[in-house]
């Protein structure tokens, strides 16, 4: 009896997050081929395995095949997919944990806090520009988790953290830092594009660096967010009745908010501000496959990480040569799509 | 799970438990005591401190003064997971989330029981499947909790705070947005829980003629303080419920149970027939 009530349910989670996982994998090999030089299917493969330890594959790919995938492509697919997969996953703890669907990953002030680190870096110290990407990431991240700390200390009360007044202040926060920001750039036009494109966000510039640089805040903290997803199903029956079965409320928010941001900032330092991965691919997986945080939080980070890597190939193939920023590609494409979400039946 | 020495012994202890929201004192020294098996009916007009009470033994609030015993155990040192294995409860008006199933609802119940990272196994399993056939859901496991009726959605509930598998379980106005068929139910099978499974439940309740049908106890609280408590016919006297309600009743009795009724006075009017009700007791 016990199985017929919950022992296919597990399988089924399993079975669809590894062919989730396959479905990212497929994507990013297939969109690593397309471009200015195109490479077929069998020397992206071949040229992909061959550099796996304990892998060697003699093939006849051209030597400039290798370099642009290894020195371009593929540090760029990777910074798309663990940023799309980062954006996703906060934004869906970021919903459970304000029980909200509007809630985004910038919700709490981390975009107009990274937005205006960056804007300091580009019109005032653009000459610091350095080694590892320079000074912009490390103002990105340092302005977005300072906007989160400003919109938590004054959120905070003796006895716990009011979800509402967090958002409100978050929202103060975010208006302030935004406000700044437009004041530098309205005082010193001639650096504006750079910084509206980086607002915007993109890879163009993506490095392996870059990725050995986020997957210390990446991997553990996707971890600490797996870890909550129990809690989190708790969570969203209200701070009450969540503590009555033994949750404890003020430590789960705290804990959620303070790593959803962290992983938020590590993604935004790099990639700049790209919006509606966050808040589309948490909705999508909701809607298709129900709530359960123990499924949504991994899946909703496949969707964000396969949605992105998409997104960016179409920012470095629709206007080729030109780049666009893939903050409009993910507007253009998500908005209309979740549009057409909601006409569905939710499950 | 009740030895002997605490089969004695009270199961839920409240001993004079303060509580303030600054400056405006809700509990002014509260103090009762509960059976293992006893189904205990907490009644008293809206703001008499019912929902403050039961945060307070939830741990949702901290009492300025006194405390909360689980089986002789202190419970102001525990955690919340341990908390929540000595205390079970329904809120009042308990949220539906969206997206969720009926077993996922009650299997939410076995977080306190489940570490961090830790999957339910075939034990726990076993135990919501149990809860959800002692309060007789099992055919609704598989539908989303949203689309469940008021008394489906209660019963939920109550296999939820049932795998939490606590000795001691709060329902805070369970019965109130139910039909009267539900309402039956809901009362019958708290009642049920006690008697087979000889945990403690206490009910905070509007309805005073639902409480002493099914209650074994009630306790009458009024201003932070509990005024009476004792047995239904004892403690729903007119005498009582016109000094905490205000109201001018007339106390009936079941003609089945010789449960106490409680009915508002008609003003000027005698009964035509009384026997229609069996005994009126009218004791102004």
């Amino acid at each position: 009896m016990p199985g017929s009530v919950y022992g296919v349910v597990r399988r089924r989670v399993a079975v669809r997050l590894a062919v989730g996982a396959a479905a990212v994998l497929v994507i990013a090999v297939l969109a690593a081929g397309v471009g200015a030089v195109a490479i077929p299917l069998d020397d992206t493969v071949a040229i992909a395995l061959d550099r796996l330890p304990g892998v060697s594959i003699d093939g006849d790919w051209p030597a400039s095949g290798e370099t642009i995938l290894w020195k371009l492509r593929f540090p760029r697919i990777v910074m798309a997919g663990l940023v799309g997969g980062v954006l996703a996953l906060s934004g869906a703890a970021f919903q459970g944990l304000f029980r909200n669907p509007l809630a985004d990953p910038y919700l709490v002030g981390v975009a107009s806090g990274a937005g205006l680190g960056a804007a300091v870096v580009f019109l005032t110290g653009s000459s610091l520009f350095a080694v590892g990407g320079g000074l912009l990431p490390i103002a990105a991240f340092a302005g977005a988790l300072a906007a989160v700390a400003i919109a938590y200390l004054v959120a905070r009360r003796s006895d716990g953290l009011p979800l509402t007044t967090l958002i409100l202040a978050g929202v103060a926060v975010s208006a302030l830092a935004g406000a700044v920001t437009s004041l530098l750039m309205i005082r010193s036009d001639p650096s504006l594009r750079p910084l509206l494109s980086w607002l915007l966000g993109g890879f163009s510039g993506a490095r392996w660096n870059h990725a050995w640089l986020i997957l210390p805040y990446v991997v553990p903290g996707a971890v600490v967010l797996l870890a909550y997803a129990r809690v989190l199903n708790v969570m969203q029956l209200g701070d009450d009745h969540a503590r009555a079965a033994g949750v404890n409320v003020e430590r789960t928010k705290i804990v959620l908010l303070g790593v959803a941001s962290l992983l938020t900032a590590a993604a935004v330092a790099f990639s700049g501000v790209i919006g509606f991965v966050g808040l589309v691919a948490p909705h999508v997986v909701r809607r298709i496959w129900g709530a359960d945080h123990r499924f949504l939080l991994p899946m909703s980070a496949l969707v964000g990480a396969g949605f992105l890597i998409l997104a960016d190939l179409g920012a470095r193939t629709l206007a080729s040569p030109a780049e666009l920023p893939v903050g409009i590609i993910t507007a253009f494409a998500g908005a209309p799509f979740f549009l057409f979400l909601l006409t569905r039946k939710a499950r | 799970m009740t030895s002997p020495a605490v089969a004695t012994s009270a199961r839920l202890a409240l001993d004079g438990l303060h509580f303030a929201y600054g400056d405006e004192p809700v509990l002014r020294g509260v103090s009762l005591a509960a059976k293992p098996g006893e189904l205990v009916g907490v009644l008293g007009p809206n703001g008499c401190g019912k929902t403050t009470l039961f945060k307070l033994v939830i741990g949702s609030l901290k009492p300025a003064a006194g405390r909360v015993d689980v089986d002789g155990a202190d419970l102001s040192g525990l955690g919340p997971g341990e908390r929540a294995r000595c205390v079970a409860a329904v809120p009042q008006d308990p949220v539906a989330p969206v997206g969720f199933t009926a077993a996922d609802l009650v299997m939410m119940g076995r977080n306190p029981h489940l570490g961090l990272l830790e999957f339910e196994g075939e034990q726990d399993r076993a135990i919501a499947v149990d809860a959800m056939k002692s309060t007789d859901i099992i055919e609704l496991a598989h539908r989303p909790v949203s689309t469940l009726s008021g008394g489906e959605r209660q019963r939920v509930f109550v296999a939820m705070a049932l795998v939490q598998r606590a000795p001691v379980m709060l329902l805070d106005e369970p019965t109130s947005n139910l039909d009267l068929a539900a309402q039956a139910t809901v009362m019958a099978l708290l009642q049920r829980l006690c008697r087979e499974r000889d945990d403690t439940v206490l009910v905070a309740m509007h309805d005073l003629t639902l409480a002493a049908q099914w209650c074994d106890r009630l306790v009458l609280m009024h201003k932070g303080k509990v005024r009476t408590q004792g047995p239904p016919d004892e403690v729903l006297t007119a005498a009582n419920v016109a000094a905490v309600y205000g109201a001018d009743v007339v106390i009936a009795h079941h003609p089945q149970t010789g449960a106490p009724v409680v009915l508002p006075r008609a003003a000027g009017k005698t009964p035509s027939n009384p026997c229609v009700f069996g005994t009126v007791s009218d004791e102004r």
